[in-house]
């Protein structure tokens, strides 16, 4: 059975399915709340909740959206910006440590993943370098485009216009990787 | 990109940042519907592949947590296989009342408290309509505030400031409705707090209880100098009959039973 109808399972109320899915996502889960949220206390509160919040939302998993990855790490990030904008958001600003250095030389081809992840790989490298701190402070450490701005010492409106064009652009490679794929 | 793109990109990543106003959300719902082939949930999608494009998850989960995880899941299905699983919450809390102690060991299962909250939280569940509207954003809580208050036992009340240097110019509601068992504040001139050294909370006073021990009503911070700050009552236990609301500052986290040294604002039904 294919990954795509785990949260089909889970959304049955199978048992099994949820602990498969705790196996096959807990990590990715883990990482993105240990990297949003630093603190390990509230990081484990987090992913509890994120946890139940897939439970709840797992009957609204469509895979022409995107793959079942995808579909959990987007509840997962949006739990925890939720968690970042309602504690004051920044308290940790100053551990964001998201090695831009590594955006210079950004090669889709080292990327092993998912077909969502390497098309939107393929069209990060295919983003200017600034282009791509801009996505990569947003996306990674979920850092508001003001802050931003000040990281980079870049005018707001320049962030977010970069942001916009960058994230339309991973966007727009998204659906024509997933249009190619339902193309008989 | 067109205008109408620039627009709906630029509110759908506003929505990542900040609770959209009324306004701005029915304007996202029309620029969507009028889209060439735009979902609400597209640059989520973006931004969660992006992530992993650009920092691949790489950390392992520890083994106790997925245990408790697992050990909830398992409940849940029960639940499930039952009949009895409440209805889906329509929002993950938004207000972090942190444990006074990080024992990771003794960390509690969220589901007794996921299940102490379902039944207000299924009363917010809002409609899912169609293949476009998978997955909207939940309501903004100025939506949510707005629909509590049109319900028959909502009551509104103003908050009043204090001698606090941070009290003084607080202005705001309260809404709280205890059918519901929930509730929203509204501020206005609380000064944003440093979460590393001080937090606000939120105290229910019920006429049931000792006055000595007010119900949590959650700990919450201020994050923006201006304008109107919503925050969502998140009461640890039942409220059977609300009778003063009263925010203090506390340390990091909160306390089990405040001093009340610092009592920035208050609101007393009538």
């Amino acid at each position: 059975m294919g990954e795509t109808y785990l949260l089909q399972r889970v959304a049955r109320g199978e048992s099994a399915a949820m602990q498969a899915c705790v196996e096959q996502y807990g990590n990715l889960v883990w990482s993105l709340a240990r990297r949003l949220l630093k603190n390990q206390a509230d990081a484990e509160d987090a992913v509890q909740e994120i946890f139940i919040n897939l439970w709840e939302n797992a009957a609204r998993y469509d895979p022409r959206l995107g793959k079942e990855a995808t579909f959990v790490a987007l509840l997962a990030r949006r739990r925890l910006i939720e968690r970042l904008r309602a504690r004051g958001r920044r308290e940790d600003k100053h551990e964001a440590d998201y090695d831009l250095s590594r955006l210079e030389s950004f090669d889709h081809r080292r990327i092993e993943a998912s077909s969502d992840v390497r098309r939107a790989a393929v069209a990060l490298e295919g983003l200017p370098t600034d282009k791509r701190k801009v996505v990569a402070l947003s996306v990674v450490e979920g850092m508001t485009q003001s802050e931003i701005a000040d990281r980079l010492s870049m005018p707001v409106g320049t962030v977010k216009s970069h942001l916009r064009r960058g994230l339309a652009a991973v966007r727009d490679a998204m659906k024509r990787g997933a249009r190619r794929e339902a193309a008989p | 990109m067109n205008p109408a793109e620039e627009r709906l990109m630029e509110l759908l990543l506003e929505r990542g940042e900040r609770a959209l106003t009324d306004a701005e959300t029915q304007e996202l719902r029309t620029l969507v519907k009028q889209s060439d082939g735009w979902h609400q949930n597209d640059i989520d999608f973006a931004a969660a592949a992006a992530h992993f494009a650009l920092d691949p998850p790489g950390e392992t989960m520890p083994e106790a947590l997925k245990a408790r995880i697992i050990g909830d899941a398992v409940q849940r299905a029960a639940q499930m296989q039952s009949g009895n699983a409440p209805a889906a919450r329509a929002v993950a809390a938004q207000v972090v009342a942190q444990p006074a102690a990080n024992d990771d060991d003794q960390r509690p299962s969220r589901l007794g408290t996921w299940l102490g909250w379902s039944v207000a939280a299924a009363a917010a569940v809002f409609a899912v309509v169609g293949w476009q509207d998978q997955l909207l954003p939940a309501p903004s809580l100025a939506e949510q505030r707005a629909a509590l208050v049109e319900q028959a036992d909502a009551v509104t009340v103003a908050w009043s400031g204090t001698d606090d240097p941070a009290g003084g110019a607080v202005k705001g509601d309260v809404v709280w409705s205890e059918s519901r068992q929930e509730g929203f504040m509204r501020f206005a001139g609380l000064p944003r707090n440093d979460p590393a050294q001080e937090q606000y909370q939120l105290w229910i006073f019920d006429g049931e209880r000792d006055e000595r021990y007010p119900v949590d009503g959650g700990v919450f911070d201020i994050d923006q100098k201006t304008g109107e700050v919503i925050v969502p009552i998140r009461a640890k236990v039942k409220v059977s009959q609300a009778t003063l609301f009263a925010v203090t500052v506390e340390k990091p986290g909160g306390v089990v039973v405040s001093t009340r040294e610092r009592l920035v604002a208050v609101a007393k039904p009538s």
